[in-house]
């Protein structure tokens, strides 16, 4: 079943309508009691704001309209971003700008997070996988979005934090396995949407095979401090594979004239 | 040869020995982009020496020899110290865009790598200033050494990785310490900094200081992985190659796969050069059938396209998967071009069992030298030439010859009258690669006659690459039609051919418009100039005498990319001209403060007008010689072959005929001579550059030498323009050393900070405006320092 529209009830509005009421659900969404502590309000509150801002630029990316999803906002209001950095950075947990967690990895910037999550187009009652677990994070916003998380950690120790900080966060619908993401998680396939937050190089066909017809994967090329674009996988109802490659900002190749 | 002379010259062996080891181990360490930037700042350490003799330079007089000992001491213990503190400093290239605290270890990590070198200039200014015997003579050894230390450096690298040659580069200055220590009669001090040299012994044999990447590179994350280990090792002055297996968790690493694809790639190891990659080596069984996924990349296609490819020149070994494709099509003669034998050297010992022996078979020949050498070779035609044009390990900066103009005409040449030249390459978007490429084919087949060289391009992408096929006579309707199934097939896009309508440009692998048709539309339409000029991204091809195929940026772009970076689209910035800019900037700014500070200390006891004279002089024949001997290297690096050997040599000969220029002008008979010197030396570097303008040409044709006398040859060119350019820095010295000594440690500062500035200043003139106009920029600071040293009494 396709899950497209489902979180977009806004869809049809045009766009200056579309933004008032994308502003109102995720006001009312806000009132939610967040699980987040309170002496990061403030910063989590800017961290949106500025979320909202790239997003106009990125209104193309998103198949035109210029906010993300309230519901992807609303999640990234209730997870508290210091508890998935390292204790000495959690005073940055809420810049704009992606932070080293340890073991050479990183946590992408708060846009991108909200940005490849809103290309997921996650609904409630879904199961998602994650192929790279990382600091944790991601899957905790996605735990907000759907029912059910797989996540997959090749590295060890990676996957023993992350699964020990969504424990703390009492996070219990995100399941985080040690081993190989190319054949995905295949008992528990299939998947409505698939994040790939670690490098690709090759797409691979199991996870394709668990990938739900009508269903997304997004994969980051380039680095966490060096994003080069992102590639959509989309899976038609029919089955058929299509890919679509975006930079993550609207970004026109031209000046006006002349050279160096 | 005097040992106070000796010394110098083992200092100054070790100092460039020390520079040539930094960068290849920064390189592995770090990213390219900052590499350049730490050393050459680091060299600001000779100015800052120039300094500080200036003002201690009446009180160190009287003790020179201990003090020559305790700078050459205290040059290879910093030289050591100064790596092991760079590793735990916490710097983070990739994170500078985001963290103003990278800024600060970057600062600290060029400050910290200046220390070494200014105690190794402070030797040398020390024996300028002090030591009685002619200026000329004293230059004279610092150069020979010099010339010495490159060669040693590079000889050193091919047996040792950097960090393990480290402790042998900074036992020069103990070995220096010993031998002006016992030839001032002080030999138990001598005694002991042969003690100390031992110790660095020791330390090098427990394998301190040792060699840690950035976690952030991709080989140290490999390596997280349970199971994972390096299985084999190959160093060179080129690169640290390392392969690694893992047992749990297979590498998958294959560059444009159609996602038809179902099969599973064969087992791989992975290839890391300087701690990037994975390059997969697979494994080879002489059964084909794991590898029918291969069939299903874009690199299969020119071998599926119409008639089996029978010849092959593969221009880049990588890790063999193009020759398995080679191979598996069936093709009867492969010639397989690299000019690195690191990875040849594995895939034919310790990986042989693994990769089965795929260079040994009957049909392949191994060519170690350079595609542009090889290429401009007579021989054979082939059927199929192969060039990947992925980004280089050098950064946009990095001189590319493989990828200019006149190279793509070279391989065009070596094709059969219907044979194929592939150029698979990454997707970036927007399209950089792809455009520059075609507008390079554009320009060659223009120059071989083509009439309508667009009817000679097709262009495929996968969702991650895109290869460019460029034919010597235009495709055929049949031929496109056979790309044109191939693409529906394996899901691919056609990005361009001439028959293809724009609606057929993007139908699997969607990129929003069809921006690769309409860009190569543009270029080869009539307003192809307009578009360049328009187009954010420097997309001129490159030439020889601008070989810089990555570098892509444009100024005007900036505002624009910065925006894209902040909103987290740093990829899209292209580091090379920043780093540049930031580079000459720091450079300018800090030289001024080398240079003005002590001139405040000599206000009273020389001359303004000479004090400003002798500046301008010696800042402008620093410029002068780094502007010529840059222009001249890199001229010679496409005769000579691979770069860093190149390097070497070029650079080994401009430091030992310069060497030989400045004792010639400490000799007795030209005393007579002294103030017309400078001129004479002047107009022979005019004369002598003007003929390597015109010689370029001749220099780049294809001869049959092997490369010990295509060296000899270069060097044989280099001499006596070198000669000449080591005549200006002791003629005036000289002058200085006789009539007003206090400038002289003042001068070898200037010159220093001025080599500095102007090795900044070169890249970004030969990026943008090319080799020739570095040369004239050159002879133009020897013309005007000629003037300046008129006014030096």
């Amino acid at each position: 079943m396709s899950n497209a529209g489902t979180n977009r009830p806004e869809a049809g509005l045009p766009p200056l309508g579309r933004r008032a009421a994308a502003l109102t659900s995720a006001s009312l969404l806000a009132a939610r009691p967040a699980r987040a502590q309170d002496a990061f309000a403030n910063p989590r509150e800017n961290m949106i704001g500025i979320i909202a801002q790239h997003a106009r630029n990125a209104a193309n990316v998103l198949d035109g309209q210029t906010a993300i999803d309230p519901r992807v906002l609303a999640a990234m209001r209730r997870v508290p971003r210091q508890a998935f950095v390292p204790p000495a950075l959690e005073a940055s947990a809420y810049d704009d700008r992606p932070l080293p967690i340890g073991y050479g990895q990183t946590i992408s910037q708060p846009f991108i997070v909200a940005l490849m999550t809103d290309m997921l187009r996650t609904a409630p009652g879904q199961t998602v996988l994650e192929i790279g677990t990382g600091s944790g994070y991601q899957a905790a916003i996605l735990a907000e979005l759907v029912a059910t998380v797989h996540s997959i950690e090749i590295v060890a120790p990676l996957a023993d934090e992350a699964e020990r900080r969504l424990r703390q966060q009492r996070i219990r619908n995100v399941t985080v396995h040690r081993g190989d993401g190319y054949y995905g998680v295949p008992s528990a396939a299939p998947f409505d949407g698939i994040m790939v937050t670690a490098a690709a190089s090759v797409i691979p066909p199991p996870l394709l095979d668990q990938l739900r017809p009508g269903g997304r994967m997004v994969i980051p090329v380039g680095g966490a401090f060096a994003l080069q674009h992102l590639v959509i996988v989309e899976k038609l109802p029919g089955g058929q594979i299509r890919t679509r490659q975006t930079l993550p900002v609207n970004f026109v190749p031209f000046v006006r004239s002349g050279s160096r | 040869m005097r040992p106070d002379l000796l010394a110098v010259a083992v200092v100054s062996a070790g100092a460039l020995a020390f520079e040539v080891l930094l960068a290849r181990l920064l390189a592995i360490v770090h990213w390219h982009h900052f590499v350049g930037m730490v050393i050459s700042l680091a060299l600001l350490g000779y100015g800052a020496s120039g300094s500080v003799l200036t003002a201690l330079q009446d009180r160190l007089r009287p003790h020179a020899a201990p003090a020559f000992a305790v700078c050459a001491l205290l040059f290879g213990a910093a030289a050591l110290a100064s790596v092991a503190i760079a590793e735990a400093l916490p710097f983070n290239a990739l994170e500078v865009l985001w963290s103003p605290r990278q800024w600060l270890w970057l600062a600290l990590l060029y400050l910290l790598f200046a220390v070494p070198f200014a105690f190794a200039a402070a030797c040398t200014g020390l024996a300028l200033a002090c030591v009685d015997a002619p200026v000329g003579r004293i230059y004279r050894a610092d150069l020979l050494g010099a010339g010495a230390g490159c060669l040693l450096a590079v000889g050193l690298l091919d047996l040792l990785r950097p960090d393990q040659a480290l402790p042998a580069i900074a036992a020069a200055g103990l070995v220096a310490a010993a031998i002006v220590l016992a030839g001032a009669h002080r030999r138990r001090a001598a005694a002991g900094a042969l003690i100390c040299g031992a110790a660095f012994g020791i330390a090098a044999a427990s394998g301190w200081p040792g060699l840690h990447m950035s976690p952030f590179k991709p080989l140290p994350q490999v390596l997280l992985v349970e199971g994972t280990s390096v299985v084999a090792e190959r160093t060179s002055p080129i690169g640290l190659v390392q392969v690694v297996r893992s047992e749990r968790i297979p590498f998958r690493s294959v560059t444009g796969l159609s996602l038809a694809n179902r099969q599973e790639p064969a087992e791989q190891l992975g290839l890391f050069i300087d701690g990037e990659g994975p390059t997969p080596v697979t494994r080879f069984t002489g059964d084909f059938a794991p590898l029918a996924y291969l069939d299903a990349t874009l690199a299969a296609l020119p071998y599926r396209m119409a008639e089996r490819p029978r010849r092959v020149l593969l221009l880049g070994l990588g890790g063999g998967s193009d020759l398995l494709l080679a191979l598996r099509h069936g093709a009867e003669t492969i010639d397989v071009v690299e000019p690195d034998d690191g990875v040849a050297s594995l895939l034919r010992g310790d990986l042989a069992a693994f990769a089965g022996g795929i260079l040994d078979r009957p049909e392949v020949a191994l060519h170690v030298e350079t595609a542009r050498r090889f290429a401009a070779r007579q021989g054979a035609a082939y059927d199929l030439v192969v060039m990947d044009a992925s980004p280089g390990r050098g950064g946009a900066l990095a001189e590319t010859f493989p990828l200019t103009v006149e190279a793509f005409a070279a391989y065009l040449g070596r094709l059969a009258p219907e044979g194929v030249l592939a150029l698979p390459h990454a997707l970036r978007l927007p399209p950089r690669d792809s455009l520059k490429l075609v507008l390079t084919a554009l320009e060659a087949l223009e120059r071989l006659g083509a009439r309508e060289p667009a009817r000679h391009l097709a262009l495929l992408r996968a969702w991650d690459s895109v290869i460019l096929l460029v034919r010597r006579a235009p495709f055929d309707a049949a031929q496109l039609a056979a790309l044109d199934r191939l693409a529906e097939a394996l899901n691919f896009d056609l990005g361009w051919h001439a028959a293809m309508p724009r609606e057929a440009a993007d139908r699997f692998n969607l990129l929003g418009a069809p921006v690769l048709f309409d860009g190569v539309a543009a270029l080869t339409g009539p307003d192809r100039a307009g578009f360049v000029a328009r187009y954010a991204f420097d997309i001129r091809p490159a030439t020889d005498d601008r070989p810089y195929f990555q570098d892509f940026f444009h100024w005007r772009a900036l505002p624009l990319l910065w925006t894209a970076v902040r909103s987290g689209n740093a990829g899209l910035l292209d580091w090379g001209w920043p780093v540049q800019v930031a580079t000459l900037a720091i450079a300018v700014l800090s030289g001024l403060v080398l240079i003005l500070l002590p001139a405040r200390v000599l206000a009273g006891r020389v001359s303004g007008r000479a004090g400003r004279s002798t500046a301008a002089y010696f800042l402008l024949i620093g410029a002068g010689f780094m502007f010529v001997e840059i222009a001249v290297m890199q001229r010679l690096v496409l005769f000579l072959g691979d770069p860093v050997h190149a390097f070497a040599v070029t650079l080994a000969a401009f430091l030992v005929f310069a060497g030989l220029g400045s004792g010639w002008a400490a000799g007795p008979r030209r005393q007579g001579a002294a103030a017309r010197l400078p001129w004479i030396a002047v107009g022979a570097i005019a004369t002598l550059a003007a003929a390597h303008g015109i010689a370029a040409r001749w220099l780049s044709l294809p001869d049959a030498l092997d490369a010990i006398p295509r060296s000899l040859l270069a060097a044989a060119a280099i001499a006596p323009l070198a000669f000449a350019m080591g005549v200006p820095f002791p003629a005036v010295l000289a002058r200085l050393k006789a009539g007003s000594p206090a400038l002289v440690p003042w001068a070898w500062g200037v010159n220093g900070c001025a080599s500095v500035v102007a090795a900044a200043l070169a890249a970004l003139v030969a990026t943008s405006f090319g080799a020739q106009a570095l040369m004239i920029l050159g002879v133009v600071a020897y013309l005007f320092a000629g003037l300046a040293q008129q006014r030096i009494p």
